[in-house]
């Protein structure tokens, strides 16, 4: 066989969570990885591949898991030219290029291309490392980088050890009769009992306390017959726990959600799109919810029902509905969505840091192409949207 | 060609003004005639009571709800031994559900031939045609439920009278029914939900209108279609103390309307079982009757009539489309509660009730129900009805004809029960002294009924040229004295004849008879936004098709007797 059709030679195999594009030349071998468990079916990559090497799927259907063994976006190895322009766009960090099994953005490091630029920080001084945000971002991009205490799992750190506190116990010598009651009680104290004895017959020694085992709950002084015991404790001025909550900024998709809930205000997010999504719910055929279940950011819901004794005929519950808030423009839902026209988004704007080259320029001005679902399509297996204007 | 002559009897007619006279009732190919042939069969009622077939214008007796009565009341049928097939009859048993073939003789014993069933919802209207096929001898037909269907709500609301009364045509004849029945405007349908309607201004769940709303149109649909039979209203709140002022409302809703049609009504609102609904005091220890007050506005008001549901004191089985009402009574009794909510149109509710002598709320009831009969000063507008089987099995009829006619009766009662005095002082009842006549109970069962209904001139009275459904009673009014022997002579007719034929002949049950059902067939001009609305409403709401919901005559009518009008006119 001639070296002519064996080279370049292209393949695409799927591995566990991961789908690798492979072209392969002489000595150099080129990969596009996609890591099917962060992909949401975005279609951003689609978008901006300067080749068009990729179509979208089935991004419901993949997303909830009712297909297996496909990802929501194919590549085609062939047309791909592995520059990583889908690499540095996807907001979901599910696609790498290597070279000869190195990481690799060419584009990146000779400054032809920008990247997003977005904030997403945490303001430590006003941050107390409550659990809220950790909970409700729907990216796990939170770094929460604190001991885990006896309330969360069992053995944890005693939470006494929370505290940036000074506590004192104070066992009143005169009063004591060393019945023993507190030690019995709690483990942060002790009694050092002098041996009993024929001798001399009668109860004497110390009580020895642990301050680090001590969380001042009282029981000890309320429960010493003697009323023998005093415990206090201090707690220094703006004593918070100890650790420090971030963002990991490679997960963070910019969604909000805890810039939202964190009851300090001590979240600052700034997206990087601009721009805006609009729900028709009259359009929406109800009992589908595949939006709701692909959002990445759980920006999407469907609304309750009125209760009948406020039921009105102008307020029955839309069937779909959009917190706009909380959405960052990233098309999954308008790609899944099996109806037409409900769902329509229209970016504005795109915050980048880095050379806004030409390339960029055309890339962006596709990404900015409003867009809604259509029903048919002209090609079969693949998502088509319908450009808006 | 039959010829009958029913001589010497004690003619009972209010149609004709004849009370108690000797008269020959002359019967010729099924009605009444001046006179017959010396070759007519002749019977001899010397001695006796004639009246004309009775007309039972509300009675729960067939259908679904009724069905599930029968269904989970087994023990219903240990009160009343089954009778075994016997000449004509088929087996029958059941007390206060009985079966079909027991309804239809139990009826004919009592003289009647012509009884509505008073509540079908339009889905199961096949249902109900199917027993009432299987019910022999007497004539029948049944009135649908309007006043919580999704389409009367919704054109009632939007204020679309003609979309109201072209939907009305349509469900009638898709139905077979008769008339309008309106159960607990509102409150049924907020019952989906788990609510109620209260009074006649709580607004229905979604649909924002009233159940004064409601019945106002219901009124006007019913009178712009000429209908023979007047809207057939249970109003809302019943049973509960206190609720008589929602009943006062509900009949001045009626003020204003005048009845428009052909049949010889009168009223443009039939109020049924009113006992039920007029209640004074606000729990069950202050409970007290306000009969005086409701009759009193209905004695004063041509426009309406009423009929009573008389409590007869017994075991019985509750059943009504208010399905609220029968949750609020199982919640009461802890007996047995079934509930079926039926898509668009209606609900209902079943629950077994004993009214003893013994509870002095039922005993108040009692009183209530003879009170209100005895207080009407129009017997032709206050008819003789127990709700069947909800105030007691329509088997008692007799006994309540007994109860009106004596006051010695009336005292009986009185004291056989525990709180005799409570009970007395609860009501007005005990300072009656009327007894009512068998005129007036001829009108009350038979003359008033069938003119409310739109059958004056052809049933409910023996003038000739009616239909020949004629009864006569083993009772002679010139002589019998004893109370006992009403309710004896009115359960066991002696002769009874329906369109001229025999069914009762020297009180056995010898036909089966030719049993018609009514329905009215009536024209509207063509609504395109009712039948866009059914076609919508058919395939996003129903679970059956719009060509599968309609009931045909031929497999499901027996004899079907139709009334057309053309209320296009
Ligand atoms: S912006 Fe959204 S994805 Fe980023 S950390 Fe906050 S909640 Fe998580």
């Amino acid at each position: 066989m001639a070296m002519s059709t064996m080279y370049p030679k292209y393949s695409t195999k799927m591995e566990n969570d991961t789908v690798i594009m492979e072209q392969r030349l002489l000595k150099k071998v080129s990969n596009l990885v996609l890591n099917t468990t962060k992909c949401t079916g975005c279609g951003i990559c689609s978008e901006v591949c300067p080749k068009d090497a990729i179509i979208l799927g089935l991004v419901g259907a993949v997303r909830r898991g009712a297909v297996k063994d496909e990802a929501a976006i194919s590549v085609d190895p062939a047309k791909c030219s592995y520059c990583g322009v889908c690499t540095i766009l996807c907001p979901f960090d599910a696609l790498e290029v290597r070279v000869d099994g190195e990481p690799s953005l060419p584009i990146k490091e000779q400054e032809g291309f920008p990247e997003y630029d977005f904030t997403a920080e945490i303001d430590e001084n006003k941050c107390v490392r409550c659990t809220t945000c950790s909970e409700a971002c729907p990216r796990d991009a939170i770094v929460r980088d604190i001991p885990v205490y006896e309330g969360e799992v069992a053995d944890g750190a005693k939470r006494q050890t929370a505290l940036d506190a000074v506590t004192t116990l104070v066992v009143d010598k005169e009063k004591c009769n060393v019945c023993g009651i507190c030690a019995s009680l709690c483990p942060a104290l002790k009694i050092k009992r002098i041996p009993f004895t024929a001798e001399k017959v009668g109860s004497a020694g110390e009580v020895v306390w642990d301050e680090s085992l001590c969380n001042a709950c009282q029981v000890c002084a309320t429960a010493c017959p003697e009323h023998a015991i005093v415990v206090e404790r201090v707690v220094k001025e703006g004593s918070k726990l100890a650790g420090k909550v971030t963002i990991d900024k490679e997960t963070c998709v910019t969604c909000s959600w805890c810039e939202k809930v964190c009851p300090e205000e001590a979240v600052t997010i700034k997206k990087f799109f601009d721009g805006e999504i609009v729900f028709n719910a009259d359009k929406c055929p109800g009992g589908c919810s595949t939006c709701v279940d692909i959002c990445p950011c759980n920006a999407i819901y469907l609304p309750t029902p009125v209760p009948a004794l406020q039921l009105k005929k102008d307020s029955i519950e839309p069937t779909i509905a959009v917190n706009a808030d909380l959405c960052i423009l990233c098309g999954a839902c308008v790609n899944a969505c099996p109806s037409e026209d409900v769902i329509t988004i229209r970016r504005s704007g795109i915050h980048v840091k880095g050379p806004e080259t030409d390339l960029f320029k055309s890339i962006a001005a596709k990404l900015c192409v409003p867009r809604s679902s259509k029903i048919q399509e002209d090609t079969f297996g693949q998502v088509e949207l319908k450009p808006l204007e | 060609m039959t010829e009958i002559l029913i001589k010497n009897g004690f003619v009972f007619d209010p149609v004709q003004g004849i009370n108690g006279d000797k008269k020959d009732i002359a019967i010729k190919d099924g009605v009444i005639v001046e006179s017959v042939s010396s070759a007519a069969k002749v019977i001899d009622a010397s001695g006796m009571t004639v009246m004309a077939g009775g007309v039972d214008i509300h009675s729960h007796v067939a259908g679904a709800k009724v069905n599930v009565g029968r269904n989970f009341r087994p023990e219903d049928k240990l009160q009343a031994v089954y009778e075994p097939a016997r000449g004509v009859r088929h087996m029958a048993g059941g007390n206060s559900v009985p079966t079909v073939f027991k309804t239809a003789y139990k009826y004919a014993d009592m003289g009647y031939t012509t009884v509505m069933e008073a509540a079908m919802p339009p889905l199961y209207a096949r249902h109900t045609h199917e027993e009432m096929r299987d019910t022999p001898i007497i004539d029948q037909a049944a009135l649908p439920l309007f006043g919580n269907n999704w389409f009367i709500l919704e054109y009632l609301k939007n204020g679309e009278m003609d979309n109201a009364t072209a939907y009305i045509s349509w469900l009638l004849r898709s139905t077979k029914g008769y008339g309008i029945k309106c159960v607990n405007p509102g409150g049924t349908e907020a019952w989906a939900w788990g609510l109620n309607c209260m009074t006649i201004n709580d607004p229905v769940p979604y649909f924002e209108i009233t159940p004064k709303e409601i019945v106002a149109g219901l009124i006007a649909a019913n009178e712009a279609l000429h209908l023979p039979h007047s809207l057939h209203l249970h109003g809302n709140n019943l049973g509960n103390p206190g609720n008589y002022q929602t009943t006062l409302d509900t009949l001045k809703i009626a003020e204003g309307f005048k009845p428009n049609n052909t049949f010889g009504r009168d009223q443009v609102l039939h109020h049924t079982h009113i006992q039920f609904h007029s209640y004074g005091g606000t729990t069950w220890a202050d409970f007290e009757s306000k009969g005086a007050e409701v009759m009193d506005y209905i004695n004063k008001n041509p426009q309406l009539t009423c009929d009573i549901g008389f409590v007869t004191l017994d075991e019985t089985t509750t059943m009504t489309g208010d399905g609220p009402f029968e949750y609020h009574l199982t919640a009461l009794n802890h007996l047995k509660w079934a509930n079926t909510d039926v898509e668009v149109e209606c609900g209902s509710g079943i629950v077994p009730y004993v009214y003893s002598k013994d509870i002095y709320v039922c005993g108040v009831q009692w009183s209530i129900g003879l009170e209100m009969a005895l207080l009407a000063k129009d017997h032709m507008r206050c008819y003789l009805t127990t709700d069947h089987p909800n105030a007691g099995p329509f088997t008692r009829y007799p006994r309540v004809m007994k109860w009106l006619m004596s006051e010695k009766a009336r005292d009986e009662v009185f004291a056989s029960m525990k709180s005799e005095d409570k009970v007395r002082d609860r009501s007005t009842l005990g300072g009656i002294d009327r007894e009512l006549t068998l005129y007036e109970i001829a009108m009350m069962t038979r003359a008033g009924t069938a003119k409310a209904l739109g059958f004056g001139g052809k049933l409910g009275g023996l003038v000739p040229g009616m239909q020949a459904d004629v009864a006569v009673y083993p009772y002679n009014p010139e002589t019998e004295s004893d109370p006992e022997q009403i309710e004896w002579a009115f359960s066991n007719a002696k002769y009874l004849i329906k369109s001229g034929e025999v069914i009762i002949n020297d009180s056995e049950i010898v036909s089966n008879g030719n049993k018609q059902t009514y329905w009215v067939d009536v024209k509207t001009k063509a609504s395109t936004q009712v039948e866009h609305d059914l076609s919508e409403m058919f395939r996003k709401y129903y679970t059956v098709s719009e060509r599968n919901y309609e009931v045909e005559e031929k497999s499901f009518m027996k004899n079907p007797n139709v009334i057309a009008i053309d209320a296009t006119l």
